[in-house]
């Protein structure tokens, strides 16, 4: 398994999904990496266009999977096996809807440049933090302030219909780029397709850091990175699964 | 959930009163032999289940048919997924019960209508004898009323009523009571406000109307009824007969009798939902008569003496360059315009209606009957509006007065309008006088100026039409419009003796996505050409190409002339009715095509319907493929926020 792990994520009944693992008979259960995740060995004797395989037929995919009431997570060091794999073998197994996650990209970026523009507001008029906040007695503002204190955007993937044929794709990448007007005032231009998320935190020295921590796409697209060390990987996959739930407690997971 | 791709007919028979049976045969041709006057039919598309490959007979014994809807067949996957018995089959429809099961076993009975009861959805049960139909049950209907509009239209009254009047108004008040009550029916909460806001504004207008003085004026308001009746009555019939009681309501769609068409009336309208939120709401009449407001010399410089304003879209500048001051803030709501099939009417818009032709029922997979030409339709709705601020009235005599004063040079512009509506009036004398349609008078008189506005309207209008469709929902690509328009064309009727009008239209429809070349006019003839070319490859029986294309090469010279002529209104388009960013809200979506798999239901929201006709349209003709459209429309595409502008609304 590569450090990088990208694929999808489904709603689903997990039950279902869990009926039909037990009948596709390529996949072999090999271990459970942390609580909840397990990974299979996926043995396929076609090869899956677009992937690199170093020998084969057959050829050897890993799988890590990871579900729970009614959403699923695949994942494989390139999202195309992931897809075989459900249309080829998970998807004609199961008795139940098996479909992406609508991801609000767009909705997503929008809202994180928004938070930003009234907070750049706010200190250019000296106005206290509490006083601007409309709704800060709901828990859905407070914890989208808390999210926009942990997270900021790191990249921005986006179609552009505006222009004809003239321009079709603009893609951003930086530390924060909702602080970036160029970026900012793009927006009305395009629509976001993928997106990543970093998570802010302060370096060994104190600094304001960040790290990229999740890149999500509008079709339940979800790509992440593991670090070097067992215990960094098992703190990873929980990040993951914690930014997974805010997002869709915040309303963009649909 | 699946589609299998299969298609039949589903019958209900009544051989005689109160004695009925059902039938599901392959087509109607095996229908029509023992066809009585109470027979009612509607078509049925497989669903993929255990046995579904297996052609479906009607068991002897006990049997059921449940009908369910509406729902997105996608939620009714628990349903379809234990449907595993020798005689267990599902369907879906075009009706409002838009799901049908068959089952022989009471247990799988109770257990779907427990399922129909925990999610809400209306159901009727038809218990069968072999085929014979024994009995039938139906959910409980809902006591909710649409007590708001109810009211208001109780109190819906007219001053000096004419008898006329007084009819229609009745008419009209029992029909949207009518609509109404079935929306609540269905809990169509969202269908039951827009149909409140359009009584607010048809009524409204009805009764100003009415109120006017002089001669008329109360014929005016019958017109406004008489039309929201005529569409309201076909929307109501259309989208409501079907539902319970299945046999004693009829639609009169006779291939679509038994279910009505309630999910395809229902695409229809997110259809129209989407455009009105987003090119209806960008307003884009009302801020073209802003540009009055910009007297920034040196921009109506540029403007009359085709300067660099003419070499993009301006539109979006144009809070700017009024001022930073919100362009529109208060705005009167749009009517959502009611919405209907109609074999007479095909693809038409009038002030509180859109219609789509019946074909899309079983054709709207092809671009013969694409829907999407409703675009077409609704951007008459906006040249036309735009034309009422840039063409002066030609029965007022200040407004021609005035444009007389302006075109002849008399007065100076005083604002951009002005120098729009002048370069407007100049181009039309100047094809007058090249190619007349009345004789030219010179100097121009202010009757030669009104006659040349009257005679002229409609050609600009369908120009300027062209190239709006072109742009806002095409994306300006020649590949995808040419093809389109000229296979729509397809299912006009005697369209011969007007191909040439209809030749120089598409040339000046792509002319935008060639403005800055230095050979725009070849440039345009190319790629019409090319277009039309594959769609002769590609169509064989299409009635007018091979001429339109014999036409363009044999008077590809005059028409490179003609269409230099009309540079100015394809500009006008191009440069004052353009706004990337509302181009983006309109035609932008953040995948390159739809992804979604033909046949299946996943319901994975439709983040743009335009786009997702778009992409499942082709020159092949397939029911199933436009069942599986109409049903996606209707409940996977995403109705989006009302469209708010930075700078135009807030």
């Amino acid at each position: 398994m590569s450090d990088t792990l990208s694929g999808f994520l489904f709603w689903t009944e997990w039950d279902a999904v869990k009926e039909a693992l037990a009948k596709v008979g390529r996949i072999r259960l090999n271990s459970e990496v942390v609580e909840g995740w397990r990974t299979f060995e996926y043995n396929v004797d076609e090869a899956i266009p677009w992937v690199d395989t170093a020998e084969g037929p057959p050829f050897v995919h890993s799988l890590l999977i990871r579900g729970g009431g009614d959403r699923l997570i695949v994942l494989s060091n390139n999202y195309r096996i992931c897809d075989h794999f459900v249309d080829k073998d998970l998807r004609p197994s199961m008795h139940a809807t098996l479909r992406k996650a609508d991801i609000g990209v767009h909705e997503l970026v929008l809202a994180l440049a928004e938070y930003r523009k009234t907070k750049n507001a706010e200190v250019v008029l000296d106005i206290p933090h509490h006083a601007v906040q409309p709704s800060s007695a709901s828990a859905g503002a407070l914890e989208w302030d808390e999210f926009n204190a942990n997270y900021a955007l790191g990249y921005a993937s986006a179609r552009s219909d505006a222009f004809g044929r003239n321009l079709q794709k603009n893609e951003f990448e930086g530390d924060d780029l909702s602080m970036v007007s160029l970026f900012t005032e793009m927006i009305p231009f395009v629509r976001f397709r993928n997106c990543g998320l970093r998570r802010r935190i302060a370096d060994e020295r104190g600094f304001p850091s960040s790290y990229e921590l999740l890149r999500l796409g509008k079709s339940g697209f979800l790509s992440f990175t593991l670090p070097g060390v067992p215990r960094g990987q098992r703190d990873r996959f929980r990040e993951v699964e914690t930014l997974l739930r805010v997002l869709n407690r915040l309303g963009f997971i649909k | 959930m699946e589609l299998s791709g299969r298609q039949s007919l589903f019958v209900l028979r009544s051989p005689s009163l109160g004695s009925k049976h059902i039938e599901i045969l392959a087509n109607l041709t095996d229908a029509l032999p023992d066809w009585n006057g109470r027979d009612r039919t509607s078509p049925i598309f497989d669903v993929k289940t255990r046995h579904s490959e297996t052609m479906f007979i009607i068991p002897p014994g006990v049997g059921h048919v449940i009908f369910l809807g509406p729902i997105n067949p996608a939620k009714a996957d628990g349903v379809f997924s234990r449907l595993v018995g020798k005689h267990e089959r599902a369907w879906l429809t075009l009706g409002l019960f838009n799901l049908v099961v068959f089952t022989t076993s009471s247990a799988q009975v109770s257990r779907i209508l427990g399922w129909a009861r925990l999610n809400g959805v209306r159901w009727e049960l038809w218990n069968l004898k072999a085929s014979t139909l024994k009995s039938v049950k139906t959910s409980p209907i809902s006591n909710l009323r649409p007590q708001v509009l109810l009211t208001a239209l109780s109190n819906l009254a007219f001053k000096a009523p004419m008898p006329e009047l007084r009819d229609a108004a009745e008419e009209y008040a029992a029909l949207f009571a009518a609509a109404a009550c079935r929306c609540s029916e269905i809990n169509e909460r969202s269908l039951l406000e827009e149909l409140e806001q359009a009584n607010e504004i048809i009524s409204k207008a009805a009764i100003s109307e009415a109120s006017q003085k002089g001669i008329g004026s109360g014929l005016v308001a019958i017109a406004t009824l008489v039309d929201a009746n005529a569409a309201l009555s076909r929307f109501t019939s259309q989208m409501f007969s079907g539902f319970s009681p299945i046999a004693e309501t009829e639609c009169h769609f006779w291939t679509h009798s038994l279910l009505g068409t309630g999910v395809a009336n229902l695409a229809l309208v997110k259809i129209r939902r989407f455009i009105t939120r987003t090119l209806g709401e960008s307003r884009i009449p009302v801020q073209i008569s802003q540009l009055a407001l910009v007297t920034d010399a040196a921009l109506q410089d540029e403007a009359l003496h085709d300067g660099a304003i003419w070499s993009g879209a301006w539109l979006h500048r144009l809070p700017s360059a009024v001022g930073r001051k919100v362009l529109l803030p208060r705005l009167d709501p749009l009517c959502p315009l009611i919405t209907y099939l109609s074999g007479r009417d095909g693809f038409h818009t009038t002030q509180s209606s859109l219609s789509a032709p019946l074909n899309v029922l079983t054709s709207c997979s092809n671009l013969r009957w694409s829907l999407l030409t409703v675009t077409h339709e609704m951007s008459h709705r906006v040249v036309d509006e735009v034309l009422g601020h840039l063409l002066p009235d030609t029965a007022d005599p200040k407004e021609m007065a005035a444009a007389f004063n302006l075109v002849t040079e008399a007065k100076a512009p005083a604002n951009l309008l002005e120098c729009v509506r002048f370069k407007l009036l100049d181009c039309l004398l100047k094809i007058n006088g090249t190619e007349p349609v009345i004789d030219e008078v010179k100097p121009i008189t202010p009757e030669y100026l009104a006659d040349v506005i009257t005679a002229r309207s409609e050609e600009v209008e369908e120009i300027m039409v062209h190239v709006f469709d072109f742009i806002y929902f095409y994306g300006a690509d020649p590949k995808a419009y040419v093809p389109s328009i000229w296979r729509s064309w397809d299912a006009i009727p005697r369209l011969h003796r007007r191909l040439p009008g209809y030749v120089l239209r598409t040339l000046c429809g792509v002319y935008p996505a060639f403005w800055n070349s230095a050979s725009a006019t070849q440039d345009s003839v190319a790629a019409v050409t090319a277009g039309m070319e594959s769609v002769e490859k590609s169509d064989k029986d299409n009635a007018y190409i091979r001429a339109g294309l014999t036409y363009l090469r044999k008077e590809k010279e005059t028409l490179q002339q003609r269409l230099w002529l009309r540079k100015i209104l394809i500009g006008i388009v191009r440069t004052f009715l353009q706004s990337p960013p509302l181009v983006q809200s309109v035609f932008g979506q953040s995948t390159k095509r739809d992804e979604g798999t033909i046949f299946r239901f996943e319901s994975t929201p439709i983040e743009n319907p335009l786009r997702f006709i778009e992409t499942h349209t082709s020159s092949k003709f397939n029911g199933a493929i436009s069942a599986w459209m109409l049903s996606k429309l209707a409940f996977d595409a995403a109705d989006p926020d009302v469209l708010r502008v930075e700078g135009i609304h807030k």
